[in-house]
């Protein structure tokens, strides 16, 4: 049976082919057709509409038998020679106690601790990166927390260490920080390091201070900001180079943090990355309001008319610049995944081990350190003993739990889940990933439309090119 | 008694030197590589996943030095300084050691002349034979093997050491002309640089042809056996393999006899292959009827598709395809030689 998807924008009629990947643009009466197919209903004209596609080579019949991704083969030489970058959990501390942190109880996850890395571990941790990416120009080497500059001196002494034993490689030193630590002297050594700092920050005092609070229940805001205005006095090149967080959280009003972005002087040259609150091991329900998902999307309706030409970039919310960069990955998906072939896996999983593992203090390895730290599928190695290779495989075939399901849906290469949403702790749960689908399926929809939308506009993906506005 | 040879810094590419030193005057003593690049304590084979070799790659450039007689340095990045090259070029001078560097190397050092008189360079392109006699092409009698490529990093070179081991074996007369900068350590030279120059199409066909013609005059040779250098044809847009001219104006000046494409590792369908063949063949101007499958798997990034980035992986072959092998599978190896062995000596 062939599997397909067909949907409309609002100047034109089309249908997404699984099989070769490709959008295709159909007239109304066959997408009448193809829709009753969809819907199990009968349509007189469907065998006659779809024998037309298939002497073009498209709606075919499926061509999957096994559901495998087609890196397990050599999942082992990823790691062993081409692993990208490495996140140090140095401490488990944290002067914070920010609501929707996963380490602040609301989550199935380790909670805050004074636990923190040795520097013999650190040392390790470089000399694993090292030893497993020879393959690569250039790899990463991440510090993350708890706040990892509570923990100045051992970053310092791991800097040193790479200085003194691995300049012939360019390793991008980045750090994860809640910014109220950034003092002169701290400043001083990640500029002349060359850290790329990546700190959070959500919004206006009334925002940001709802949630991101030290220990005593104080707002954190007002020590951010002086840190930011000092770095902008100071480091002014530098300044441009930080990468903004945003956290946008079920209670605050989208209109603040959108003007905030657009209007304070500190902080209007970012254009943040916004995420909403992590729904993943989340113990309570995370649900946002009516409100939010309109001013959400009337803002994404913005971002897509500057890129279509009809709106001044200025008018555009900073946290929607980055959709630019969105679209382009859907371009660039549906013309570089190519057909389908019969072993194959729904999209979502990284390379577990290879693209970014995540060491915590003891020298635990995860996938990422987005992950419970609790889970024991999560935990496919340490650094003394190396990589799991069956963990790591059964995580990147995710797929396998739900391969019946998978097989048949037509979302399965642009799919977006890894194992982390099905992470049943003691194994994966097919349950928990099926319960994600519909989501994971209207956000692929709703990309495509948007492509469509772009391409109706004369947009121009390989180049990015923004239209001009007129 | 082989001369030992020490390699500095020593990248995987280098693997090859060690695998067939037999080929050489040389006996590899040393592989030094900076800790940075991840090879230190592995066996050279790790770098191609081949079979051990025996030689463990360290970073100990003095403990090497006292242990060999010939040092080979070659240019590999930038993050090996100027100073770095000089201090160890010093340190081999002091012991009276031959230095033996690449012309890639000599052009990043800029080395005083008064240098020279100890070191050898390697490798040089050699731009002089900028005069052709006449306008057309010269016959070569001589049969004539091309070790083509898909595009960078496909073994070339380890199929052309390969071949000129098992044709020597028979007892052949070799004429060769290598990809690689230190093709010269194995006895033969690297291709003209008059080919990578901003010449037309037809002088460097015109040229490279009476120039190979002049070589075999002069050597009287049972085979001739070239590597194209990159690929055949343009591959992305980041990477578009100078559009393969080098291996157009290559087959457009040989006709070749027998000819081994190289492509990536890849777990695609049979009529991929034949496809790949069929186009290979028609850029190529020959028939290409046999096919090396690389330790290298091309990875491209689905989320940014002009990323093109190489894995090595194992190339064991199973030898259901007698026409493809994997040049550190010896079994398949031989078989294809075998087979173009028999192929020549038929013609
Ligand atoms: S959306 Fe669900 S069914 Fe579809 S490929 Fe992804 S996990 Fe499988």
């Amino acid at each position: 049976m062939p599997i397909f998807k067909t949907f409309c924008t609002l100047d034109g009629y089309y249908v997404y082919d699984r099989n070769t990947n490709s959008i295709l643009t159909v007239d109304k009466q066959d997408f009448v057709s193809l829709q009753k197919f969809e819907n199990k209903q009968t349509d007189e004209n469907i065998n006659q509409v779809i024998q037309r596609f298939q002497n073009a080579g498209y709606l075919l019949p499926s061509v999957i038998k096994t559901i495998q991704h087609p890196e397990t083969r050599d999942l082992c030489e990823h790691i062993q020679r081409k692993t990208e970058q490495i996140t140090l959990q140095i401490t488990q501390n944290c002067n914070l106690r920010c609501d929707y942190c996963p380490y602040s109880g609301g989550y199935e996850n380790r909670s805050h601790s004074n636990r923190r890395m040795s520097f013999e571990m650190a040392q390790k941790c470089i000399d694993y990166l090292i030893s497993h990416s020879c393959e690569n120009d250039k790899v990463a080497l991440g510090f993350y927390g708890g706040e990892p500059l509570l923990e100045i001196q051992l970053i310092k002494d791991c800097v040193k260490y790479i200085q003194n034993n691995y300049s012939e490689k360019d390793i991008n030193l980045t750090i994860t920080t809640n910014g109220t630590l950034l003092t002169a002297d701290i400043m001083d050594f990640l500029v002349a390091a060359n850290f790329n700092i990546m700190l959070s920050m959500d919004g206006n005092k009334d925002v940001h201070d709802r949630h991101r609070k030290f220990i005593n229940g104080q707002g954190t805001y007002d020590k951010v900001m002086r840190n930011l205005l000092y770095i902008k006095n100071n480091y002014p090149e530098y300044y441009h180079k930080i990468t903004i967080n945003t956290v946008i959280s079920q209670d605050v009003d989208f209109k603040c943090v959108n003007s905030f972005y657009n209007t304070d002087d500190v902080v209007s040259c970012y254009s943040p990355k916004y995420s909403i609150v992590n729904t993943y091991n989340a113990k309570n329900y995370v649900n946002y309001n009516e409100s939010f998902v309109i001013t959400e999307r009337y803002e994404h309706l913005k971002a897509l008319l500057w890129l279509a030409g009809k709106l001044d970039e200025d008018r555009v919310s900073k946290l929607f610049i980055i959709e630019k960069a969105a679209v382009k990955r859907t371009h660039d998906l549906l013309k570089s995944a190519g057909a389908l072939s019969e072993v194959c896996h729904p999209g979502g999983p990284c390379l577990p081990g290879a693209r970014r593992p995540f060491v915590d203090v003891n020298g635990n390895i995860y996938p990422c350190e987005r992950v419970s730290e609790n889970s024991g599928i999560m935990k496919i190695g340490t650094i003394e003993k190396g990589i799991d290779i069956d963990k790591a495989k059964t995580l990147l075939n995710v797929g396998a739990i739900s391969a019946d399901v998978c097989s048949n849906c037509w979302g399965l290469i642009h799919c977006t889940q890894c194992a982390a949403a099905a992470d049943g702790t003691q194994k994966l749960s097919r349950r928990l990933r099926l319960s994600r689908c519909s989501g994971v399926l209207a956000d692929i929809l709703e990309k495509f439309k948007i492509y469509c939308f772009l391409l109706e506009q004369g947009y121009d993906f390989e180049n990015q090119g923004g239209l001009a506005y007129e | 008694m082989n001369s030992a040879l020490m390699i500095f810094p020593f990248a995987a590419e280098h693997a090859a030197i060690v695998r067939y030193a037999n080929l050489s005057a040389y006996s590899v003593r040393g592989a030094i590589s900076p800790k940075a690049w991840g090879l230190c304590g592995q066996d050279a084979g790790f770098c191609d996943n081949g079979n051990i070799t025996g030689v463990i790659i360290s970073d100990d450039f003095n403990k090497a030095l006292n242990q060999c007689d010939t040092v080979f340095m070659d240019f590999i990045s930038e993050k090996i300084t100027p100073g770095v090259y000089f201090d160890r070029i010093n340190e081999s001078l002091s012991q009276n050691k031959t230095i033996i560097i690449t012309q890639n190397l000599e052009e990043y050092l800029g080395i005083p002349e008064d240098k020279y008189l100890n070191i050898k360079v390697i490798g040089q392109k050699q731009a002089g034979y900028s005069n052709y006699i006449n306008n057309s092409l010269c016959v070569i009698n001589t049969p004539i093997i091309f070790v083509a490529g898909i595009g960078e990093n496909c073994n070339k070179f380890d199929i052309q050491l390969a071949l000129r081991a098992y044709f020597q074996n028979k007892g052949y007369n070799i004429l060769q002309f290598g990809s690689r900068a230190y093709s010269e350590l194995f006895g033969f030279s690297q291709l003209p640089g008059f080919l990578y120059e901003r010449l037309s199409f037809s002088d460097k066909a015109l040229m490279f042809n009476q120039y190979v013609s002049k070589r075999e005059k002069e050597q009287n040779p049972d085979l001739i056996i070239v590597g194209i250098p990159g690929g055949y044809s343009y591959m992305t847009k980041k990477r578009p393999n100078g559009f393969g001219e080098i291996a157009l104006c290559i087959s457009a000046a040989l006709d070749a006899d027998v000819c081994i494409l190289s492509i990536y590792k890849s777990y695609g369908r049979q009529s991929d292959l034949k496809e790949i063949m069929a186009k290979a063949s028609n850029k190529l101007n020959c028939r290409v009827e046999f096919i090396h499958e690389a330790n290298k798997r091309l990875l491209y990034d689905p989320a940014n598709i002009e990323e093109i980035g190489f894995l090595t992986v194992h190339t064991q072959r199973n030898n259901l395809d007698r026409r493809v092998f994997s040049v550190f599978d010896n079994i398949s190896t031989l078989y294809v030689f075998d087979e173009i062995y028999n192929l020549l000596a038929a013609s």
